[in-house]
This record gives C-alpha cells, sequence and structure tokens, in this order.
C-alpha cells in the first residue's frame, strides 16, 4: 500500500503572518517605526520633556542649542526641545482626527454612490468633484478663513478637502467587488444593503483605504502646519510645529536658526515616516511597482 | 477638426464646475460666524445704516437671489472690494498673477526636468543605485514643509553664505522691473535684451522655484519611472528588440514618447499643489504674489480679498488642468473622441 505523507500546514496566527510580510519590506518597517517613536514621544510628552510646553524662562531667552536646553530656547525662554515634543500631541491629533473623519465620511458617501448608483450616484460624485476642483491646501485656508482659526475648524477643514480621496476609492472598489461572486450570493441570499456593505464590502477595501490614509495624514499634517504658519489654525503661543517654526521667523535673520530648524526637522520627519509607510505597502500592494 | 470639437465641448462643461466652484466660495462667506453687517461696517454703525447697507448687499434677500447677485457679479468680472484698501479684488489680484505664475511656471519646469530624467533613468536600471537615490529625494521632497526648506535654505544662502539673492521680491529694486511686455520678468528682460534685469531675476527666482518645485518632483518621477517601464515592457518594444533595434533607439524614439503621456496628466494633478505651496513659498520670500497679497488680507481680516483669491486660483487651475488634458489628447493618438 502506498503511503503518502501530506505536507504539514503550518498554522500561523494572523500577527505573525503581518510581522513576516513587514520584515521582508524595511521601507514599511522604518517608516512604522518612525510614527511609532513619535506618537510614544507625544503622548508620553510630560514624561519625556524636561520643561512644559508653556513654561518661559525669562532669564534664557534665545538660548543656542546646549545641555540645558537641548534644542535652544525661543524670544520668550520656551525650551524649544519640550515644545517640538509636546506640538506632536496637537499635529497627530489634526492628522489622525482629520484623516478619521474624512475617511468615514468619504467612506460613507462612496459606499452610498456606489450601491445607490443613478440619480444619487451622479449628484454625490459630482459635489465631490467641486470639491476636488480647488487645489486642496486653497480650500482648506478659504475654510478655516472664513470658521475662524481653531482646533476644531482646522481638523473641519483637512477633513473637508480629503473626503472626495475616499469617496472615489470607496465608490470604485464597491462597483468592483458589487459584481463579485460571493457579493452576488449574498445579495440573492436576501441580505440587507448595509451588512453587504459591512461584511463584505468593507474588509475587502481595507487596504488600499490603509495605504490611502497614511498618505493623506502625512499630508494633513504639512497642511496643518502650513496653516498655521500664515496664522490660520492653531494660535500663537500654543505649542505646533507650524506656530513655532513662525515664532523663529524673525530670527532666523539674526542668525537664531535652531528656532525654526528643530519644529521643522520633527514635521519632515514624520511625514516621512508616514509617506514610508504607504510607499512601501503600495510596493507590496501593487505589482505594477514591482 | 475632431479635436476642436471635443475641445468646444471640454470647454463648455468647465460651466457647471465653475458654477459648483462659486457655489462653494460662496457658501464660505454664509459659514463666517458673526453678523456680516458688522464685518462690513465696523461697530459705530447707526440700525437704519446696516439695513441699509443689509439692503445694498442684498442681504435682506433669500440665499439663492444672493447667490445669483455674486454669481451675475462674477460674471462681470467683480470679485468683490477689499475691505482694507478698497481696491477691487479682481484688479489687486490680476496685477500679482504674473508673478505667481512665473514662479509657479518654473518651479514645475524645473521640478520637470529633474524628475523625469531620473524616473527614466531608474526605470531602466530597475532597482539600481539610481532609483534608490531618486526615491529617498522624491520621499524627501514630500515630507519637507516648503515654508521650513525655503527659510532655512535662504538662512543658509543668503545671511550665512551670501550666495543667493536676498528673498525679498521678484528682482534688486536698483536694477528694476524690465519693460512690460508679458509681465513675466525672465521672459521681459530676454525679450528687450535687458541682461542686467534677467541676471537679477534670475538670482531672485531660482531658490523659491527650487523650494516649491522640489515638493512635487516625487509624483512626476514616479508617473515617468511606471510610465517608461510600461512602455519598455509593451509588445511593439520586444518586437522592436527582436528586430535588432539599438537600445538608445528603443528608449529615445519609440518608448519616450508613450512614457511622456501619463507625466503631462500628472503635471495637470500636482499644479494644484505648486499654487497650494506658492501661498507660503511667496510669504517666506516676499515674492509680490497672489500668495503674498492673500497672506497680507488673513492678517488684515479682508475676507473678501481671501475669497477672490480662492476663486482666482481655482479657476486658474481648472484652465491649466484643462490645457494640459486637451493636449495629451492632442499628442495621444489612441484616444478616440
Amino acid at each position: 500500500m502506498l503511503e503518502v505523507e501530506l505536507p504539514r500546514i503550518r498554522e500561523e496566527r494572523p500577527l505573525a503572518i503581518g510581522w513576516r510580510r513587514l520584515r521582508r519590506n524595511p521601507v514599511t518597517l522604518a517608516g512604522l517605526v518612525i510614527v511609532l517613536v513619535v506618537t510614544v514621544l507625544a503622548v508620553f510628552a510630560p514624561l519625556v520633556a524636561p520643561y512644559g510646553p508653556r513654561e518661559g524662562n525669562a532669564a534664557a531667552t534665545l538660548r543656542s542649542p546646549s545641555f540645558s536646553h537641548l534644542f535652544g530656547t525661543d524670544s520668550i525662554g520656551f525650551d524649544i526641545f519640550s515644545r517640538t515634543i509636546y506640538a506632536g500631541r496637537l499635529d497627530l491629533a489634526i492628522a489622525f482626527g482629520a484623516v478619521g473623519i474624512a475617511l468615514a465620511v468619504g467612506c460613507l458617501f462612496g459606499a452610498i454612490a456606489g450601491f445607490l448608483g443613478r440619480v444619487v450616484d451622479e449628484v454625490v460624485m459630482r459635489l465631490m468633484d467641486m470639491l476636488s476642483a480647488f487645489p486642496s491646501f486653497i480650500l482648506a485656508l478659504g475654510v478655516v478663513a472664513a470658521l475662524g482659526p481653531s482646533l476644531v475648524n482646522l481638523i473641519a477643514a483637512i477633513a473637508l478637502v480629503n473626503v472626495p480621496v475616499y469617496a472615489r476609492l470607496l465608490r470604485s472598489r464597491v462597483l468592483t467587488v458589487k459584481e463579485a461572486q460571493y457579493v452576488r450570493a449574498a445579495t440573492a441570499l436576501g441580505l440587507p444593503r448595509r451588512r453587504v456593505l459591512l461584511v463584505h464590502v468593507l474588509p475587502n477595501s481595507w487596504a488600499p483605504i490603509f495605504v490611502q490614509s497614511t498618505l493623506q495624514a502625512g499630508y494633513a499634517i504639512l497642511e496643518a502646519a502650513g496653516l498655521s504658519f500664515i496664522g490660520l489654525g492653531i494660535r500663537v503661543p500654543r505649542a505646533e510645529w507650524g506656530v513655532m517654526i513662525n515664532m523663529g521667523l524673525q530670527y532666523v535673520v539674526s542668525g537664531q536658526w535652531w528656532i525654526t530648524f528643530f519644529p521643522g526637522m520633527a514635521i519632515a520627519l514624520t511625514v516621512m515616516g508616514f509617506n514610508l509607510i504607504g510607499d512601501g505597502l503600495q510596493d507590496v500592494l501593487d505589482p505594477r511597482r514591482r | 477638426m475632431k479635436l476642436g470639437f471635443y475641445a468646444g465641448r471640454r470647454i463648455l462643461l468647465l460651466v457647471p464646475v465653475l458654477l459648483g466652484v462659486t457655489f462653494i466660495t460662496f457658501a464660505l462667506t454664509r459659514i463666517i460666524p458673526g453678523d456680516p453687517i458688522a464685518l462690513i461696517s465696523g461697530p459705530y454703525v447707526s440700525a437704519d445704516r446696516k439695513a441699509e447697507i443689509r439692503h445694498a448687499y442684498h442681504l435682506d434677500r433669500p440665499f439663492y437671489v444672493q447667490y445669483g447677485h455674486y454669481v451675475d457679479d462674477l460674471v462681470h468680472g467683480n470679485l468683490g472690494t477689499s475691505i482694507v484698501s478698497g481696491q477691487t479684488v479682481a484688479g489687486e489680484l490680476s496685477r500679482r498673477f504674473t508673478a505667481t505664475f512665473e514662479l509657479t511656471t518654473v518651479a514645475l519646469l524645473f521640478s520637470v526636468l529633474v524628475a523625469v530624467p531620473l524616473g527614466i533613468l531608474a526605470a531602466l536600471k530597475r532597482n539600481g543605485w539610481v532609483d534608490g537615490v531618486s526615491r529617498v529625494v522624491g520621499v524627501a521632497g514630500i515630507s519637507v514643509p516648503v515654508f521650513w526648506s525655503g527659510l532655512m535654505l535662504s538662512f543658509l544662502l543668503f545671511y550665512k553664505w551670501k550666495v543667493a539673492s536676498p528673498p525679498f521680491g521678484r528682482i534688486d529694486p536698483q536694477v528694476g522691473a524690465p519693460r512690460h511686455l508679458t509681465g513675466f520678468y525672465l521672459v521681459d528682460s530676454l525679450l528687450t535684451g535687458n541682461w542686467a534685469a534677467f541676471r537679477s531675476a534670475f538670482a531672485a527666482i531660482w531658490l523659491p522655484a527650487f523650494v516649491l518645485g522640489f515638493s512635487v518632483m516625487a509624483p512626476i518621477m514616479r508617473i515617468a519611472r511606471q510610465g517608461m517601464i510600461e512602455a519598455l515592457e509593451s509588445p511593439p518594444t520586444t518586437a522592436l528588440r527582436a528586430l535588432g533595434a539599438k537600445p538608445a533607439s528603443i528608449v529615445f524614439r519609440h518608448s519616450l514618447k508613450n512614457a511622456m503621456l501619463p507625466v503631462i496628466t500628472m503635471i495637470a494633478i500636482v499644479y494644484g499643489y505648486l499654487l497650494g505651496g506658492s501661498v507660503l513659498v511667496e510669504t517666506i520670500f516676499s515674492w509680490p504674489g497672489m500668495g503674498l497679497y492673500v497672506y497680507n488680507s488673513i492678517a488684515s481680516s479682508d475676507f473678501p480679498a481671501v475669497q477672490g483669491f480662492i476663486l482666482y486660483a481655482t479657476t486658474m487651475y481648472v484652465v491649466v488642468f484643462l490645457v494640459l488634458d486637451l493636449l495629451y489628447l492632442a499628442l495621444d493618438p489612441r484616444v478616440k473622441y
């Protein structure tokens, strides 16, 4: 009698699979590490930062970097190192908040447009076209200029300009997946649309949505810092990277470069972290990019 | 002929898009918190005068009537009046348009001239060192905030090493602007043979244009690389190779054109980013364009000016997009319309 030894199928837990794939993708890993470090520093800012975000020392203004003030101090005597760390809280909150809201609202619009089709699809997508006819930074600028500078308005404005991205993405996913066998089967079984969407369509659209979100989060930080820099958004003297650059603006001329240099580096590094995650994942997902 | 017909249709299709855009810029005035009359008239005005203003601005009518008046004004080239200067916003913006257009165009040229060759080289030697370097440069470009890189570069190159012109404006005031022909200093100075002006204008523009152009290099590079890879792997190219065509001829004579078509579309997309970035870069370099104007208007709470700028810049973007789209159609023999 012939005996065939079947190869044992190793069962791996999803986390282990994820880790194995991640290891083969150093670009994403690097990005992930950067974003994680920045996030941890921001969350535990009170433990890491030697000074408070608004703890001015009138006796030590405009000091260049030293051991007592790693990144130097600004014109009020604020410690740049501490503020750069604290600022991560606001900037990450804006990025996650704006992208999260845009994702929820945009995906809802996209799903409705894709599922209902016809007039609804036409109306929703034309609305999205109108929004994306604007250069996104300029539309966000207009919204904050109208609503007035504040954290909430800044998040709302950046969320608004990101909505069309997600609406288009999910709509095209819905249109593709709608025709797939398993979705037609689910519909034929009489499952309500909401359930088909949540159970069958959304889980299958996760990957592109996630990749898009990392890239959008990076751009959201640039937009938030840019708007705060020109006085729309977070106001002086709160600890936010764009505000900090603005506060150092007039001192660059007289040689106090550190006031602007470090917060800018923080922006560049954080945004790069998000971009690396998205870029690396895109390579994995898109066979054309290998 | 057929292209002309198609172009006409595309231009007509601009009307609903621009109407949508005006609806949103109109809606922006409605979300301003507080009484719009107080904003226009200031706090020390009698109730009668306020009612007059309310009537003059059609604020006593329903919103669709207000919107109608707004569009009617726009059609007649009226973008409103600046609260601060009392000048028409359309006039103020038109005067600054060429400065912004020149800056964004030079930035775009720089970006394309660097990114496209890099993308092509990266495609020819995939995963080689050029591919790696261009990728790093690209990620750096989209990650660095333009207002910061502009500041830091002018600190190093002007204040420290004295190799760049001062970051103040388009031209050395002692040289003076060239005679006005097109409004583009580089072009005007060349046409009039005014070398001193050309040198000064170039010295002023290269750094801000570099900063702005650097921020959009990554997408152009990526699309050039991908386009070239696809062109090189297409069946016609395989056939050419089988027929013994030289590699250089394959790349330059046959693949380049196909690879460049998607680059045109990408340029249209990144132009919006350039316009947005120009607000920040113009602020840093005191560049007397629309971006610096809107920065100053924000500082003085001049909302009609901000609103006018948004509409003006968006229209500019939509038009550039259309022109590039038509260029694409004219160049691509595959598209049937």
